[in-house]
Order: structure tokens, then sequence, then C-alpha cells
């Protein structure tokens, strides 16, 4: 015995869904009725964000295009003992330099408000080249560094 | 702004009941429904309605997308994996009890929960949304030949569950 359609597709019909309740009501008469306040908060909350973000892509493209480009020596004031030797006192900053060994593109991840960036990660090593101004002696060191840089996306 | 806010809560009134269902059916979990139901009109109503009329298309197709992040969201999928407990939808009700239902009303019901995803979807549209093919289509992102196919054997499925009505 075979049930028409139009019999099963009324009997469906016949259900009816369970009402949404009171609270979900006054949820959404809350949100229509905020619309600029949220809309400013929003921005507002992701101004920081692409400003440093923005900064780091500039700051990055540049470094990007000059990969050997020589930069001041860190000052190591706060490393030294507070008599200095003779030998370490005549030491002097004679270059610094930065290599970017890898630059990877991690791939897009969520933060924790769950808003889509771009990770990129970039591994330096800085060279800070020091020399002795009696005897000529060069010291050398190789810091090793991370960054770590998250850009923004805009979901279209 | 009286007279827009009598107009969303007609809509909602109207409408509420079968996007709440159509979104319990995409999430599986009432309260993330009802979050999924909250964005969507907010977001459908603030775009389009001061100018322009709201289809009921639209608005499922909103609960559709936002459904469907919500469900990739990381935050979310964390916070059910770690919850020890948490029944999935299956034992609240999708649809008001009836006082005359019967067994056959209540097997039907849960043969409608036992359906596959995509004839459930299709059929929550059809029945309860009163869309046609071709907006279920665009909601679906689906030819209208698919979604027609797949209500035709989600009948045809309900019908092999349940035995003819007895007039």
């Amino acid at each position: 015995m075979n049930l028409p359609d139009e019999e099963l597709e009324k009997e469906l019909a016949a259900f009816q869904p369970v009402q949404p309740n009171e609270t979900l009501k006054q949820k959404i008469a809350i949100g229509l009725d905020q619309p600029e306040i949220n809309k400013t908060r929003s921005i507002l909350k992701i101004w920081p964000i692409i400003a440093l973000a923005t900064a780091a892509c500039v700051l990055l493209a540049f470094k990007l295009s000059s990969p050997q480009s020589t930069i001041e020596a860190p000052k190591v004031a706060s490393t030294e003992p507070s008599e200095p030797s003779p030998e370490s006192a005549n030491f002097q900053s004679f270059k610094a330099e930065q290599h970017l060994l890898e630059a990877l593109d991690e791939g897009v991840v969520l933060t924790a408000n769950n808003e889509p960036v771009r990770k990129l990660r970039y591994q330096f090593v800085d060279t800070v080249t020091m020399i002795n101004e009696i005897d000529g002696s060069i010291f050398t060191m190789e810091i090793p560094r991370e960054e770590i840089l998250f850009v923004p996306l805009t979901l279209l | 702004m009286a007279s827009d806010s009598a107009q969303w809560k007609h809509y909602f009134d109207e409408w509420g009941p079968s996007l709440l269902l159509f979104a319990r059916q995409q999430t599986g979990y009432l309260v993330d429904a009802e979050d999924v139901v909250q964005e969507a009109f907010i977001k459908v109503w603030k775009t389009y309605a001061p100018n322009n009329p709201i289809s009921k298309s639209l608005l499922y197709s909103a609960v559709r997308t936002i459904a469907i992040d919500h469900a990739r969201s990381t935050t979310r999928r964390k916070v059910r994996e770690t919850t020890i407990y948490e029944e999935r939808d299956t034992d609240s009700d999708w649809f008001q009890r009836r006082l005359e239902q019967n067994e056959r009303a209540a097997m039907l019901e849960a043969k409608v929960r036992n359906l596959s995803h995509d004839q459930q979807e299709v059929l929550v549209l059809k029945i309860w949304g009163e869309l046609t093919f071709q907006e279920i289509s665009e909601t679906l992102e689906i030819s209208a030949n698919t979604a027609a196919s797949r209500y035709r054997y989600a009948l045809e499925h309900l019908k092999k569950e349940i035995l003819p009505r007895l007039i």
C-alpha cells in the first residue's frame, strides 16, 4: 500500500516547530537597538592590531629590502661589570648586522577572539662586532632571534 | 524606529520557529542554534532591512553560513571537546507537543530526525521553511534538481518507514 506524497507532506506540515524562547527575542532586540555602538566598538577593538600590523609590515618590507643592513650596535652597558677591566673598557662597537635566515608563512590561524590572521615567522641572526682600540683585537657575538608577525585578514 | 521594531518582531514571530528549527538541524545543538539565529537575524536585518524587503531564503542562507562558521570555530570546538557532558540535540523537542499526538506522529517525527543530513535540511526548508526548490537551491548552493531529488528521497525514505494512515 503506497502513501501519496501529498498526504505525507500534509502530515509533516502538521508538526509545528518549537517557538524560540523570549530570551532569544530579547537578545535580538538588544542587538538591533545598538547597531552603531557595536560597530564603533569593533573598530576600536581592532584598530591597535591594524596599526601594529601595518607598522610591522612596513618595517619588515624595509628589512627584507636590505637583509644585511648595518644598524647601530645595541648598548650592552647593563651586562657589563660595575668596574670593567681595562681590556673590556677598550672594546668599542664596530658594526652590527642582522641576517635573515628564513621566512616562513605558517598560514591562517585564529586568535583567541576568533579573528583570522596570517602567521609569519622570521628567523634572524644578529651579529655584533666590537674592536679593541688598543690592540685591534676583534670580538664578535651572534644572537639568534625569531619574530612572529600576525597580519589581520579581512573576510569578504 | 518604533515601526521598525514592530516590523522585525512581526518577521521574527512568523519565521522564528522555522529558522530555529533549521539552525538546530544545521548545528545539532539548541544553544548553538539560538546563537546562530540571533546572529543571522541581526546581520540580515541591519544589512538589508532599512531599504529592502527581507526574504526568507536570505535569512536561511545567513543561518546556514553562520552555522558553518560556528562549526569551524576553534574556540567553540574546544569548549565542546572539554565539556564533560553535553547532550546532542536529540532529546529536546524539535516540534511542539500536540495533545492528540499519537504513536504514528511520534514515530514520524523520530524518522525525520533520523534522515541523512542532506535529505533532512531539504525537507526542513521545504516543509517548515516553505521555500521553493529554487530558493532551497540558492540557500544550500546546490542545483534545484538536486534539491528536488533529495526531497523525493527523503519522502520515499519516510514512506518506507511508516505505515500509511488508516482513514
